[in-house]
């Protein structure tokens, strides 16, 4: 399939496309981002949320219920998965999507689910762009789950639109282990499967303890929305308010001040992205890196000195 | 005597049990030092009835060879069961094929390609009838093996048993109907938790007064184990199971002594031959003493843990399928050493396809040969006293409790099922298993070793047409236009209301049963209810 | 970059028996693919949508109730109608040497049978993919 073609079908929600073009960001296809670019105008209607919790606290089955809701309003929904690729062989188990029973042939939904590909550290950008194609191709929310809460989900955080935050009612001491920086980010945090704590006990106290937290940063307190999405409870809350959300998106009053900061970081991040890739690519180069592994395995020469010369030598052929 | 010089020196390595405990090369009494042959060993018919249940064992009592059968149409199982009684099988053991285990009926969109090919095909009361045709449901016991649907099937089963004149309080037989395990390993569910044990609960108190030699519920090991678990595993989970549904029980008002004497077993007969015989023994033990001690049952008969077991299907081998003769040859015998009280020997073409009637008479004469010819039924609990095997019954006692505390701290099994706890146990102890194969640690004769270019024997394949299908697609059609209409709307509408209500459900599904109502048509029914089961996602 | 096998798995039609395919699961992580793992009960439809959204390069099917004629028409059928035939189709299960002829002939791939080793199933895989590869930079 030629670009042109292919930017056409993916912009008519193709599918095919859709999936082919994915992963081709994935994968560093260096035809992606000049595709990316041409989309790029057509990017910024869409409400991108993330969705991240520790693992078992439901996300996949409220993303499921969310969906169902947001598409019975008439609106598309996009969704990625993020799983954690094996730090040993880099394969990946992908299983979210078994508990998207409700929406896996809605013909208004996309379902992507996508491996962190040893970027667990950094920021993890083929969800990011993955987000870009889904944007251009006219979806109007993109949920983003990750597992866990760690730095990838801070860095998700930061480009996304909203941030949902996920527990449980068992999850109150966890509060205070969360990192910071996802206090500090997260839009909404949701109590699900309420069913365990019916009196609603625990969640007092989750709710007390993130009031606490923003009132000790100077910040008005996130919306904390009981739920148990198993049964449908408390999600037409959640819909309602990503709804919102998106009409303040397209109306331009959403993240003033945020946005210069990301539009920097989103250009910085593109650079080092493309930059690494076509460093490395340049002639000689890995042929030079190779050269060196022996001798930094056997501590002849640092790493750091490596990297300096390489670059030098990069740098110099122009 | 002398020795070969080329004789090779055997080497000690490591040797373990299939369930992966550690051995030694033999067993004395020093291995038992904590062992109290009063309390813990005792005579068989007595707590904890390690022994066995009955004083005179088989002598008795011989244990019912009851052989699961069941495929096409009603009528051909019909047929296969005359050919199994006329062959000296003392109980029926009914298959039903997946479109009936899942709920739908054969006419289903996801039906198609399915039908007759697992198990029987029942839609309707009518396949029932004449399923057991010419058969006195009072006169014999039988068993059906169903769980996401058990209810509607039992409702088909009573109505059916009516209409052959019989009273319903004659009737004697199982019915699986263990929901538990279908979350944990088998898989043929339809409703979530919640209302599955309410139903299940509500058979129960049905069985409990009006057919009191009716067992309800048959909790099962053996899809656990076929799964990949190990026979700690099938022996700690499946027990686990057991209290749940007495925990349930107890919870709907149920007194522990009304209706525990019912509840029965179902355990895999696997190929490790001592293990499995520990296991039977350690599950009786377990169950006397927590029904006991924990549930304070005081009718001795809520103490009994009475099993069915079945050969491992999982054990058999495509390869060479003859040598699964002799597989489950010696997992019968290991299940009669265990005293068990109903069994089902496997087809040596089972990894191939359904069991030919050759298949089928060879496993049945595999019992009647153990029966009748070994000796092995002349005295009960004939290995009991063996350094080793009293010494593995315990180990498989502890290591059950230690799984116990496990999953009560998860919360209790639903619990447990959904925090992926038994998918993660069974899936590793599967991969430990296919490893241990794979790197030849482990030999499966005509699979890793001894294998053969060319098959010396090609078993007769048993082939299930897409006429059976056809056939029983326009059977139904039939029916639907046959049966009177508004009497069963009306069944149905009065069984939607009792579902979001609180009443047995059991005399509802009789009603809709007797009105010709289909499989498929009660389950949306209550699927529309109780919705549908969604599993947690692969750990 | 090395790009990375993407393989769909899963249980079309009513069999509930997964233990196979959850073995096979992990084996291919092990082996450095990525899986989208469907599960259970899955329809023909729901199997060949995740395919194509995932993008996948192969699609494998673990069959134990017979039903697998009828399972793997449809598949390849809608594979076929949505433009998406270049996906390897194989699988594992019950299946006779007889049907897997039939199989063959409607383009299914290799079925991998009972007690067949999975890195035969790896190895299989691994070698169609970079056949493929080589294929496609040759037709740029």
């Amino acid at each position: 399939m030629g670009n042109g073609i292919l930017i056409r079908k993916v912009l008519a929600r193709d599918r095919l496309a859709v999936g082919r073009l994915i992963s081709m960001v994935e994968n560093h296809d260096p035809e992606a981002f000049p595709i990316l670019a041409k989309l790029f105008p057509k990017t910024g209607r869409a409400l991108r949320v993330g969705i991240t919790g520790f693992p078992g606290s439901g996300k996949s089955t409220i993303i499921n219920q969310i969906a169902k809701s947001l598409t019975q309003q008439k609106k598309r929904v996009g969704i990625v998965l993020m799983d954690p690729s094996s730090p040993f062989s880099g394969g990946a188990l992908l299983g979210d999507r078994i508990r998207m029973r409700d929406i896996q042939l809605n013909p208004n939904v996309f379902i992507r689910s996508m491996a962190t590909r040893g970027k667990m550290g950094g920021l993890n950008l083929a969800s990011r762009y993955a987000s870009d194609v889904l944007d251009a191709a006219g979806y109007d929310f993109i949920l983003l789950e990750t597992v866990g809460v760690g730095q990838l989900e801070i860095d998700i955080a930061t480009f996304s639109d909203v941030s949902v935050v996920v527990m449980t009612p068992d999850s109150g001491d966890e509060v205070q282990a969360m990192k910071a920086g996802l206090m500090e980010i997260a839009d909404i945090f949701v109590v699900n499967k309420m069913d365990r704590d019916k009196e609603q006990i625990y969640f007092s106290r989750i709710k007390k303890g993130l009031e606490w937290h923003s009132e000790a940063r100077g910040r008005a307190p996130a919306s904390v929305i009981p739920m148990a999405a198993l049964f449908g409870e408390g999600v037409g809350v959640l819909t309602k308010s990503l709804i919102d959300f998106l009409k303040m998106k397209r109306s331009g009053k959403l993240n003033g001040g945020r946005g210069h900061i990301r539009a920097e970081e989103d250009i910085k991040s593109c650079i080092e992205e493309v930059f690494l890739d076509r460093f490395l690519a340049r002639p000689g180069i890995e042929k030079a890196i190779k050269n060196f592994v022996s001798q930094v395995k056997a501590r002849k020469r640092s790493p750091y000195e490596v990297a300096d010369l390489v670059i030098k030598m990069g740098l110099k052929k122009t | 005597m002398s020795r070969k010089k080329t004789q090779e020196k055997p080497s000690l390595k490591e040797v373990h049990s299939l369930s992966g405990i550690s051995l030694k090369p033999f067993y004395d009494s020093n291995d038992l030092r904590s062992w109290n042959p009063a309390r813990d060993l005792s005579e068989p018919g007595k707590f904890p009835f390690t022994r066995g249940l009955y004083p005179e064992g088989y002598l008795k009592k011989p244990w019912t060879m009851r052989q699961f059968a069941g495929f096409g149409t009603a009528k051909e199982t019909n047929q296969r069961f005359h050919f199994l009684l006329e062959s000296g099988q003392t109980g029926l053991s009914t298959a039903f094929d997946l479109p009936t285990l899942m709920g739908y009926d054969s006419d289903h969109e996801r039906s198609e390609g399915e039908v007759g090919k697992c198990g029987v095909a029942i839609d309707s009361l009518e396949d029932v009838e004449e399923l057991y045709s010419g058969i006195r449901l009072d006169q014999i016991s039988t068993s059906m093996t169903i769980n996401g649907p058990a209810a509607i099937m039992f409702a088909f089963y009573v109505a059916c048993a009516e209409k052959q004149g019989c009273r319903i309080r004659d009737l004697h037989g199982t019915l699986q109907n263990d929901i538990l395990k279908e979350y944990i390993a088998q898989r043929t569910w339809i409703f979530p938790p919640g209302p599955s044990l309410r139903i299940i609960v509500d058979l129960i108190k049905f069985t409990t007064k009006h057919m009191p030699d009716f067992n309800p519920v048959s909790v099962s090991g053996y899809h656990i184990r076929e799964a990949g678990a190990t026979a700690i595993q099938e022996l700690a989970f499946t027990l686990m199971d057991g209290f749940t549904y007495v925990e349930e029980c107890r919870k709907a008002g149920l007194e522990v002594d009304d209706f525990a004497s019912r509840i029965s077993f179902f355990f895999n007969a696997h190929l490790d031959f001592l293990e499995e015989i520990a296991k039977y023994r350690a599950a009786r033990r377990i169950w006397a003493r927590h029904m006991k001690h924990v549930y304070k049952a005081k009718n001795p008969r809520s103490w009994w843990l009475r099993f069915h077991a079945q050969t491992a299907g999982v054990s058999l081998t495509e390869q060479q399928p003859e040598n699964n003769i002799i597989r489950t040859a010696i997992e019968a015998l290991s299940a009669v050493f265990g005293g068990c009280q109903s069994l089902h020997t496997n087809s040596l073409d089972e990894t191939i396809a359904l069991p030919s009637k050759l298949a089928a008479h060879i496993a049945l004469r595999t019992q009647q040969v153990i029966a009748n010819e070994t000796g092995v039924t002349n005295v009960v609990d004939p290995l009991g006293g063996s350094y080793y095997l009293e010494w593995l019954t315990n180990k498989m006692e502890e290591e059950a409790e230690i799984y116990f505390k496990k999953i009560r701290d998860l919360g209790g099994v639903v619990s447990a099922i959904e925090a992926g706890f038994y998918q993660k146990e069974i899936s590793d102890a599967a991969e430990r298993y296919q490893r241990e194969v794979e790197e030849k640690k482990r030999i499966v004769v005509g699979v890793n070793q001894f294998q053969m270019e060319k098959e010396i024997f090609k078993p007769p394949i048993l082939e299930i047409t897409h006429e059976t299908e056809l056939t029983q697609i326009r059977k139904l059609k039939a029916l639907r236009k046959r049966r009177n209409h508004r009497k069963a709307v009306q069944t149905l509408s009065v069984l939607g209301k009792a579902a979001r209500g609180k009443a047995n459900l059991i005399p509802y599904l009789i009603d809709c049963a007797k009105a010709y109502v289909t499989l498929g048509e009660i389950a949306d029914c209550l699927r529309s209810e109780f919705g549908e089961y969604i599993p947690p996602s692969i750990v | 970059m090395e790009r990375k096998i993407r393989i769909l798995l899963a249980k079309p039609g009513l069999d509930g028996h997964d233990r196979g395919l959850n073995i096979v699961a992990r084996s291919f992580r092990d082996a450095g693919m990525e899986v989208v793992y469907l599960g259970l009960h899955q329809t023909p439809e729901a199997i060949v949508r995740a395919a194509i959204e995932e993008d996948v390069d192969v699609i494998a099917l673990s069959v134990l109730s017979g039903a697998h004629t009828t399972l793997f028409k449809k598949i390849l059928g809608l594979l076929k109608r949505d433009g998406a035939k270049h996906i390897l189709v194989t699988g594992g299960g019950i299946i006779s040497k007889r049907d897997q002829k039939e199989l063959a002939e409607m383009g299914v791939s290799r079925i991998f049978g009972p007690g067949t080793p999975v890195r035969e199933s790896v190895e299989y895989i691994r070698s169609w993919f970079i056949k493929k590869n080589e294929e496609n930079r040759k037709k740029r």
